[in-house]
């Protein structure tokens, strides 16, 4: 059942459009990341559901109720929603539990309700024990906690995130994406989450929406977006490439053939009918660097084997990573951390075709 | 699973919106720009009616004006001199050196800030008056000769008096900078091999310049704008400077044009002054402060420092303990001028002023009605006004902005000729009653509250309130609940300064009092024509110890307060 539809939704700053034509449905209990650089339009879009934006056109449709259209909007504290800021923006002046029950006395729940209630999402975030204690007597993920419980406490349609991570030490930050995704599976609660780091969008989201200037590049699981990227920005944001520039050359019943601008030939599967370019134009192929087997001595393989020369060598504890120059390009290649290849050696390159994708420019 | 939604929040916001925020932005507008503009109008009106730069004119043609003209600018120029010369080592010495007291000398020179100047210098009069003050006595007594060495009824007795509570600014601003200084800078000077002498003379002092000029500015405003102290020392002998020269004119029959003509010079000086401070300076200090919290870099003094330390506590000696003491002993003493023994000690004084003397028990609840009731709505006003223009995108935003840091560059005689000339006749007819007097408080000190109140929202973050608003909470509650209890330091801190200005305002007070609506300054100002140094005395040294009892009871709140919250 969809929860929340986003029309066409644009919001322009001046000239510049910080979200243009942005459409996105999502589903009850879904968790959606909004992943992309900074600038990308994300916050403005989380902005625009929350009610803190206008947005200059586009419809917001929650639960089949119309919350903002290009006409009226909805003021946020209608829209039964909660958010969670970077900043944590927990109330210094209030103690933990006055800043969790705040919501609830708007509400003018009854207070042995309140109690209860606030003491069950004391428990779900682990903060129990800490509910007379006042924010600058928290660490910075207590202090987060508080922000989150206190959104979960009214039990909102929707739970808006919005880089709720950034300010937290990389430790922490790892052991918080997990629970946050425990948490959210627990409730069920329909969640969007706002960040520029590809891997807690991965860690957390049922789905990824990469965002790039105002629009979505593309919308997927974490495997999605990661092995079948369809546009360069994509394939270079979520992780590290090999792109390579080159022309289509010929196409077979499964593979196609493409020559890249420095001579090198390479067959790569040949992908959706719809999707595949003319003979002759210019392509992009993106190969991740675990996707390429190096060996020193021969593998058989009926295509893309190559010669080449391992040039640069890094140790990094869970990988190799190799640059290794094949035909005159140069190539990034990750293995095992037991595959210990002397620079300077000849080794033999094989590209699964199965594993090169096609880019959109 | 059936949901709460939050309840209406609408209605609320639309009480701020029709009511809150137009009543409060007519209230400062007329309260402040409407006897600003009444009195321009006033001044460029010919005594036909007709527009034209009669009254200008005269301040030239008319010995009398032109004389309290130059008579201002000396006296300005001078004291802002002597605040150089006495604030800026005092500042380098509490901040640089290994002087001991300096804790002190810091909580001196703030009690000589809040110090009302006037009362220091009736306090000066006892000490250097020609005939019977206690110095020129005991010089005559000591050297059996009859001279008079000290007269402080001259102009340089007022520069003299004046000086020693202006040189706050300069000390306060200098000191200020010289803490926060990333001291790297002068590091680097030491490290190539510049002496520690050279090092405070050519690179500590050029960097701190912008902030003491600063300073000097805002104190030859001050020295400029006081009334007090050239109305004690110099009307009695014929010494007028524009403040007094304009109280001269509101005297049978009352010259209100020429009056307002007069007053514009002093706005004129003081709003070009605060201009080139704002627009020029301001950006200059900001580049000295890195961020970064260093430890000042302190130099050793050894044997100088004990005629550094001795020349500061000269200074604090002259502007506060001096005074203190001579008052405190003639509020106590049967008759100014009675030999100082055990038996002329009396606490009569006290218990005349404030069981028998009924002008002084009417002026001290009037300053503490007005002080409270002007302390409280400009802390109000101003919040509403903040609020619209921190956290609305309403129209006009700039402009009340302008509106309520504008006072700043009123002097207080300006703006009671302002107000005079402004609520004399319809459609507000307050010239009579004590409403004048509050709305003059409020008009000239709700900038005090205004920035206050402005920086503390500035450092808000807009996610707190948004916060609230997610969760179900409307405009109105948010900024309620969240916004203002957030701003309660900066609330209170605004209102107690209102307070304290307020409750011996005497620049504004000479002018807008009433028979009935007498304040405590006015009571002062009015002993002292009639020579009652006793009771004047007592009745100065409660005014001196309640200030003092604001000041320590605010820095308190405030340090605690912020313990809690930040």
């Amino acid at each position: 059942m969809v929860k929340l539809r986003i029309r066409d939704l644009t919001k322009k700053f001046g000239e510049v459009k910080a979200v243009d034509n942005f459409s996105l449905d999502i589903d009850e209990g879904e968790f959606v990341a909004l992943v992309g650089p900074s600038g990308c339009g994300k916050t403005t879009t989380l902005r625009c559901i929350a009610g803190f934006i206008e947005p200059d056109d586009g419809d917001i449709i929650l639960n089949d109720r119309v919350i903002s259209t290009n006409k009226s909007v909805m003021p946020p504290e209608q829209r039964n929603m909660a958010m969670v800021f970077q900043s944590y923006a927990v109330w210094p002046h209030k103690t933990v539990y006055k800043n969790i029950s705040f919501g609830l006395e708007l509400r003018k729940l009854p207070k042995s309700q309140v109690r209860d209630r606030v003491m069950k999402s004391l428990e779900l975030t682990k903060l129990m024990g800490l509910e007379h204690r006042y924010p600058n007597e928290l660490s910075g993920g207590q202090q987060q906690r508080v922000a989150l419980a206190r959104g979960l406490v009214v039990e909102p349609e929707v739970l808006l995130l919005d880089e709720p991570l950034s300010n937290l030490d990389a430790i922490l930050r790892e052991e918080m994406r997990f629970d946050l995704r425990e948490i959210q599976q627990k409730l069920r609660i329909t969640s969007i989450y706002v960040t520029h780091d590809q891997t807690e969008a991965m860690v957390i989201a049922d789905r990824i929406v990469v965002m790039n200037e105002g629009r979505i590049d593309q919308i997927g699981s974490a495997e999605d977006i990661y092995h079948s990227s369809k546009s360069k920005f994509v394939a270079t944001f979520v992780g590290t490439t090999n792109l390579l520039k080159g022309t289509l050359r010929g196409k077979g019943e499964s593979l196609v053939q493409i020559r890249t601008e420095n001579g090198m030939v390479l067959r790569v599967k040949r992908g959706k009918e719809g999707e595949l370019p003319d003979i002759h134009s210019e392509v992009f192929i993106s190969v991740r660097p675990e996707s390429i087997e190096i060996e020193s001595s021969r593998i058989e393989k009926p295509h893309n084997l190559y010669r080449g020369k391992i040039v640069q060598k890094t140790f990094l504890g869970s990988f190799y990573d190799y640059r290794v120059e094949v035909e005159k390009e140069v190539l990034r290649v990750q293995t095992s951390s037991h595959k210990n290849l002397s620079i300077d050696s000849e080794v033999w390159v094989y590209i699964d075709p199965e594993l090169c994708n096609y880019l959109k420019g | 699973m059936p949901r709460e939604y939050p309840k209406g929040g609408l209605k609320r916001i639309d009480i701020v919106k029709w009511v809150l925020f137009p009543i409060a932005l007519i209230a400062v507008v007329i309260l402040i720009l409407f006897p600003l503009i009444m009195m321009f109008q006033g001044s460029v009106f010919t005594p036909e009616g007709k527009f034209g730069f009669f009254y200008f004119l005269n301040i030239f043609k008319q010995k009398v004006l032109f004389k309290a003209f130059r008579n201002s600018m000396v006296i300005g120029v001078w004291a802002t001199f002597l605040s150089l010369l006495t604030g800026v080592p005092m500042a380098w010495a509490v901040s640089r050196t290994d002087i001991p007291l300096k804790n002190f000398i810091r909580n001196l020179t703030m009690v000589s800030m809040v110090t009302p100047p006037f009362l220091g210098a009736i306090a000066w009069i006892f000490l250097l008056g020609p005939g019977a003050g206690k110095f020129n006595v005991l010089i005559r007594e000591v050297f059996h000769t009859d001279i008079t060495l000290f007269n402080v009824f001259s102009i340089e007795g007022i520069i003299f008096v004046i000086a020693m509570y202006v040189y706050p600014f300069v000390f306060i601003n200098t000191a200020s900078v010289l803490d926060n200084m990333d001291s790297s800078l002068e590091d680097a000077a030491n490290m190539l091999g510049a002496s520690k002498w050279k090092t405070a003379l050519k690179i500590t002092l050029p960097l701190v310049s912008p902030a003491i000029i600063s300073g000097a500015i805002l104190s030859f405003l001050e020295a400029l704008a006081l009334f007090g102290v050239p109305a004690v020392l110099g009307m009695s002998r014929g010494i007028f400077t524009l403040t007094t020269q304009i109280y001269q004119l509101f005297h049978f029959p009352p010259q209100y044009q020429q009056g307002a003509a007069l007053a514009v010079p002093l706005v004129v000086i003081t709003g070009i002054l605060l201009m080139f401070q704002y627009l020029y300076l301001g950006k200059k200090q900001f580049v000295l402060i890195s961020g970064k919290t260093t430890q000042p870099t302190i130099v050793k003094l050894g044997k100088a420092k004990w005629p550094v330390l001795g020349y500061c506590l000269l200074v604090v000696s002259l502007s506060v303990m001096i005074p203190y003491f001579m008052l405190l002993l003639i509020s106590l003493n049967k008759v100014w001028g009675a030999p100082l023994t055990l038996s002329n000690l009396t606490l009569h004084n006290y218990e005349f002023i404030l069981f028998h003397y009924r002008l002084s028990q009417k002026s001290f609840l009037n300053s503490f009605f007005l002080a409270f009731m002007a302390a409280t709505i400009a802390v109000f006003l101003a919040l509403i006004v903040v609020i619209y223009n921190k956290r609305t995108q309403n129209v006009g935003r700039s402009f009340l902005h302008l509106v309520m840091v504008l006072p700043f560059a009123i002097p207080g005689v300006a703006m009671a000729v302002a107000f005079l000339w402004a609520y004399i006749r319809p459609p507000f007819m307050l010239y009579g009653t004590i409403w004048i007097l509050l709305a003059a408080y409020i008009a000239r000190r709700i900038p005090l509250a205004y920035m206050s109140c402005s920086d503390g929202v500035t450092q808000i973050n807009f996610e707190l309130e948004e916060s609230a608003r997610i969760i179900g909470a409307s405009w109105f509650k948010a900024i309620l609940n969240i916004t203002v209890p957030l701003l309660k330091l900066s609330l209170i801190s605004g209102w107690i300064l209102i307070f304290i200005s307020s409750f011996r305002e005497i620049s504004a007070s000479i002018l807008l009092y009433s028979t009935n609506n007498e304040v405590i300054a006015v009571t002062i100002f009015t002993l002292f024509e009639e020579g009652e140094f006793e009771a004047l005395s007592a009745l100065s040294i409660l005014v001196l110890f309640i200030t003092l009892v604001f000041v320590a009871g605010s820095r308190r709140i405030v340090g605690k307060g912020f313990a809690q919250v930040s």
